[in-house]
């Protein structure tokens, strides 16, 4: 359905101008950053009312689009933009937001950021936003590099990156997806001279065969520099462990979710041959960076490398989840991936707290995590419970949908990735419980959860029971 | 109702988080028990009433997808209740206990994960029921080192359950646990069937297996028996129960699984004779004990177990009662002399055996005779050999304890009433058999009794004998058992070469995430080649 008012434009727009304001808000001397960061927490908490209010438009027994809207670009070329949402984008559009709040007023030490990571954070969010309501392949093109621009400031600026090469690598990965996407869109263009639907370019390329190959190949390239996967896996690896700032981690870590969602827009219902053909080497490639990135996150004594092995190992599998494209596994799937990252933003944001005190402290070990600190000890376990998909958040139903198709469809690739979700188990659990006795000097321990962030994580908790008592609670279904 | 009694347990237990820590710890305990209490009751006096109600909720209804979430009456649900409402009883009189409260908040949630797991009728809903199981016995653990092996081995073991659940949903249109046993033959059965023995086994500590409980005794005794009777051992004899017949879809499975109860047996009792601690032999009593449930439980899916759980929960109240007796110590088995002091407790366990026997006789002996005969004689004549060494043993007890050594107060004694009135509710079924046996029993415990009598002052040539002919070699056998399987085989080999594997390959895999640029043009150039390939293979 269209609506009278625009919501889907303003949804990007809302942060796109908070930026600016963030950007003209002044510094008081006492707080540098507060005001900033009270702009961002103001105009996520604002976009989130509208994303509420756009999801009282959703009818989780119709799939389709929930609103559309169309806007005049060009005329020569003749160009038209499409927005729209489904439940599946306005689902994880909710989660970007909600995983915003959490980096930024979690239990992590740091209270206020500066106002530059603030402006960036916004602006990437407007661009992730216009991504995930992209209809068209121009909009989807320019949205899907644009919020490039502000990744690549962030990482620059707060990543803590000490090698320069990797920051390179990192560029120079999405600009060859970039090439090979942007010339993939001008063939598309040229094919009907007019913008093209995503759900309808595999139709176009079925009628220009010549370039389907390459179309399919490029856009497929494209997609791929985004997810860590061999031999593309190392540039991400290397800037997420370095990354301090839950919010740039996290900014940074969306990355493969941009190729997934990608995936999921472009390949149609019934798998183009020339693409099952390579979708059985993808997989492949998949299976073992999986167990390759699970295995490196098992042995690494990193905390931010367990993370992104974790978040990494979890993207595959919905990218492989992507490739089934059954319908029936579709709903499940977007509840997971917006599910997932709350709880990996959560699982950073209280990570990120438990180092923070023992750099602080100069602690080696946080001394007793699980005996004397019950309220980090409660949050961290449950988290690390959500995390691995137990039976505490609406990860774990979706999850068991997931799998269920994918080892009905390909047993031992579903095997393979649930071995490598094993080890990711092993590793979290491991690290729970590695955090127990010996520090540097005797009477150091870090410090319990405050009143404050306790209760805010405890709402994040209550959300996660309340989503899997209830996987589609909040539609009323 | 069932309904009712449900969100009454959670209710309870979600108020009951509120409660300050260290402040009213008694009062809350008091509270608790007496809110656990008509409960009980209720399962116990109006079985029938439970019985008729059933609740299904519409856990998850779309296009694609249904899922019920079902509570439903258990037989097996009275012995949960009756254990946990004695231990939150005793919790109220503990002396060592520091968070009483939360123990007792721990009963509730996890009465609420049991019925959800004896209910379950469809695949989601056991993996849900065992993995809550899991997190009550994980916040029950009052020791680090236990917390830390047993979180690792069990979140794997609910992990080896979901995927066993996986490959099952994979194959069946619907996830109902009946439409597993309408297929002719199951898919990749041989994968399905190693994670579902691996879990089962890891769950109810089958020797190979039991590291993940073994170190239960460095718990609280209460929460010991806790963890034993009401959490993941008795959550995987309930799994057995529903997914056993997964076993007759190849016989090897089950040649495999009755291997593991034989080695869990005789490990237990092994464990049960010569290990000191009191509280290491009761885990080794309920690792046979669990066994010999789990074996019945495949050939009888339909045994009583509400009577095999609570006869075994009777056998481990007599060595709480000792342990009682002793003023918390542990290490007693060879003091010897209790009976000059403690008889009302020598009379208590001669009872409770009387009990045990008549319940596990009356539920599980009509199948599997000799596996029964071999159990029942092993466990029997173990218990035997115990006692006689506490009660009648030479006195060797340190001053501390002899000077403290006391019959339990009255309250420790209420499960010898539980024990009559289920003697009388099996209306004495197979009494004559239970007589010979517990006759059997007594002429055991007499003979150990009477024949250091014969040359006092020396050691007996009985003693001699017995200390010879059967101690002696079984001592040697679990010496070399111990040093082959658990030193050499498990630490040394299994896990060792487990980490130098996981070493190896995270080495090698090391040297190829390095950050030369040899390396990583080298890979790149191996990616482009392939990719060249592959396209190539497409017809370009």
């Amino acid at each position: 359905m269209s609506a009278e008012m625009s919501f889907l434009a303003a949804m990007i727009l809302i942060p796109f101008i908070g930026t600016f304001f963030a950007l003209l808000s002044k510094d008081a001397p006492e707080a540098p950053g507060k005001n900033a960061f009270n702009v961002c927490v103001f105009t996520v908490i604002a976009n989130l009312f509208l994303i509420i209010r756009i999801f009282s438009y959703s009818n989780s027994s119709n799939p389709g689009y929930i609103l559309i809207e169309q806007f005049h670009w060009l005329n020569t070329p003749s160009i038209e933009l499409a927005f729209g949402v489904d439940l599946f984008s306005l689902l994880i559009i909710a989660s970007l937001h909600i995983m915003f709040l959490i980096c930024l007023i979690g239990p992590h030490r740091e209270k206020y950021y500066k106002k530059s990571l603030i402006v960036l954070s916004l602006l990437f969010l407007s661009m992730m936003t216009g991504l995930l309501v992209s209809l068209d392949i121009f909009s989807f093109y320019i949205f899907f590099e644009s919020l490039l621009l502000p990744l690549f400031m962030l990482i620059g600026m707060f990543g803590e990156i000490k090698k320069v090469p990797s920051l390179f690598r990192f560029f120079m990965y999405n600009f060859i997806g970039a090439v090979f996407f942007f010339v993939a869109v001008i063939i598309l263009y040229n094919c009907k001279d007019q913008n093209i639907a995503l759900n309808s370019v595999s139709l176009v390329l079925e009628q220009y065969k010549h370039f389907e190959v390459f179309v399919w190949s490029a856009i497929i390239v494209a997609f791929l520099s985004r997810i860590p996967i061999w031999p593309f896996h190392y540039w991400i690896s290397s800037i997420s462990s370095n990354i301090k700032n839950p919010l740039v981690f996290m900014i940074c870590n969306l990355m493969p979710l941009t190729a997934i969602y990608g995936f999921i827009r472009f390949l149609p219902p019934e798998i183009p041959s020339v693409v099952s053909y390579f979708i059985i080497f993808l997989e492949i490639i998949f299976i073992i960076s999986m167990f390759f990135i699970a295995l490196i996150g098992l042995v690494n004594k990193d905390m931010q490398y367990k993370l992104f092995s974790y978040m990494t190992s979890y993207y595959i599998l919905y990218v492989l989840a992507a490739f089934l494209q059954k319908e029936k596994i579709f709903l499940s799937l977007s509840f997971a991936v917006s599910t997932f990252l709350i709880v990996s933003a959560s699982i950073i944001s209280v990570s990120r707290y438990i180092e923070d005190e023992q750099e602080q402290k100069n602690i080696l070990y946080s001394a007793g995590i699980l005996q004397n600190l019950p309220r980090l000890s409660f949050v961290y376990g449950f988290l690390v419970l959500a995390a691995l998909g137990f039976p505490v958040s609406s990860i774990f139903l979706n999850n068991f949908a997931i799998f269920s198709v994918l080892l009905g469809s390909n047993f031992w690739i579903g095997v393979f990735a649930f071995l490598s979700l094993l080890l990711v188990a092993y590793m979290f659990v491991q690290e729970f419980y590695h955090l127990k006795t010996g520090s540097q000097s005797e009477n150091a321990s870090i410090s319990d959860l405050k009143a404050k962030p306790f209760v805010f994580m405890l709402g994040v908790i209550l959300v996660f029971l309340a989503s899997f008592i209830n996987p589609i609670w909040f539609f009323g279904s | 109702m069932l309904a009712a009694v449900f969100a009454y347990l959670i209710t309870v237990g979600i108020f009951s988080l509120f409660i300050p820590e260290d402040r009213y710890e008694k009062p809350a305990s008091v509270l608790l028990f007496l809110l656990l209490l008509p409960l009980t009751a209720a399962f116990w006096a109006y079985p029938s009433f439970f019985n008729e109600a059933s609740l299904v909720y519409p856990w998850i209804q779309d296009k694609y997808y249904h899922l019920n979430f079902s509570l439903s009456y258990s037989p097996v649900l009275g012995a949960f209740f009756l254990i946990c409402g004695t231990l939150s009883l005793f919790n109220i009189f503990s002396v060592t206990e520091e968070r009483r409260a939360e123990l007792s908040q721990i009963i509730f949630f996890n009465l609420a994960a049991l019925m959800v797991l004896c209910s379950a009728s469809t695949l989601p809903q056991i993996a849900v029921g065992s993995c809550f199981i899991t997190f009550c016995a994980l916040f029950s653990i009052d020791d680090a080192e236990f917390k830390k092996k047993f979180a690792l081995y069990h979140i794997v073991a609910d992990m080896l359950l979901i995927l066993t659940c996986l490959v099952l949903r994979g194959q069946i249109p619907i996830p109902e646990i009946s439409a597993v046993f309408q297929l002719k033959n199951i898919a990749n059965y041989n994968l399905l069937a190693a994670a579902f023995i691996l879990s089962i086994s890891i769950k109810t500590g089958f020797f190979l297996f039991h590291n993940g409980l073994s170190d239960v005794y460095k718990v609280k005794y209460f929460r010991q028996i806790f963890i034993s009777y009401c959490t993941t051992p008795a959550a995987g004899i309930i799994i057995l129960q529903k997914l056993g017949g997964l076993f007759a879809f190849a016989p090897w499975t089950l040649t495999v699984f009755h291997l593991l109860i034989i080695a869990s047996v005789l490990w237990g009792v092994r464990g049960l004779l010569f290990m000191d601690n009191i509280r290491q032999k009761s885990f080794y009593l309920n690792q046979m004990f669990f066994a010999f449930v789990a074996w019945v439980s495949v050939a009888k899916p339909d045994v009583d177990l509400l009577a095999l759980l609570l006869g075994g929960f009777f056998l481990n109240s007599i060595l709480l009662n000792i342990f009682i007796s002793a003023s918390q110590e542990a290490r007693v088995s060879l003091m010897g002399g209790f009976i000059k002091h403690t008889k009302s407790s020598f009379l208590f366990a001669l009872f409770m055996i009387f009990g045990a026997m008549t319940l596990i006789i009356a539920s599980s002996c009509s199948k599997d005779i000799w596996f029964f005969m071999f159990f029942f004689i092993l466990l029997f004549a173990s218990m035997a050999h115990v006692l006689h060494c506490i009660y009648f043993g030479a006195n060797q007890s340190d001053e501390r304890v002899l000077a403290n050594l006391r019959n339990p107060r009255f309250i420790y004694f209420i499960p010898a009433l539980f024990a009559a009135c289920l003697i009388y509710k099996t209306g004495f079924f197979h009494l004559m058999l239970v007589l010979q046996c517990f006759a059997a029993f007594c002429v055991l415990l007499y003979i150990h009794f009477s024949l250091p009598s014969l040359k006092t002052g020396t050691d007996s040539f009985a003693d001699f004998a017995y200390g010879l002919i059967l101690v002696a070699p079984v001592n040697f056998l679990g010496r070399i058992l111990n040093l082959t399987i658990d030193f050499l085989f498990i630490e040394k080999t299994l896990l060792n070469s487990l980490t130098r594997l996981n070493d190896f390959l995270s080495e090698t895999a090391g040297r190829f995430n390095n950050n030369s640029w040899q390396t990583y043009a080298g890979f790149v150039i191996i990616g482009m080649v392939t990719i060249f390939l592959i396209i190539k293979g497409a017809g370009l």
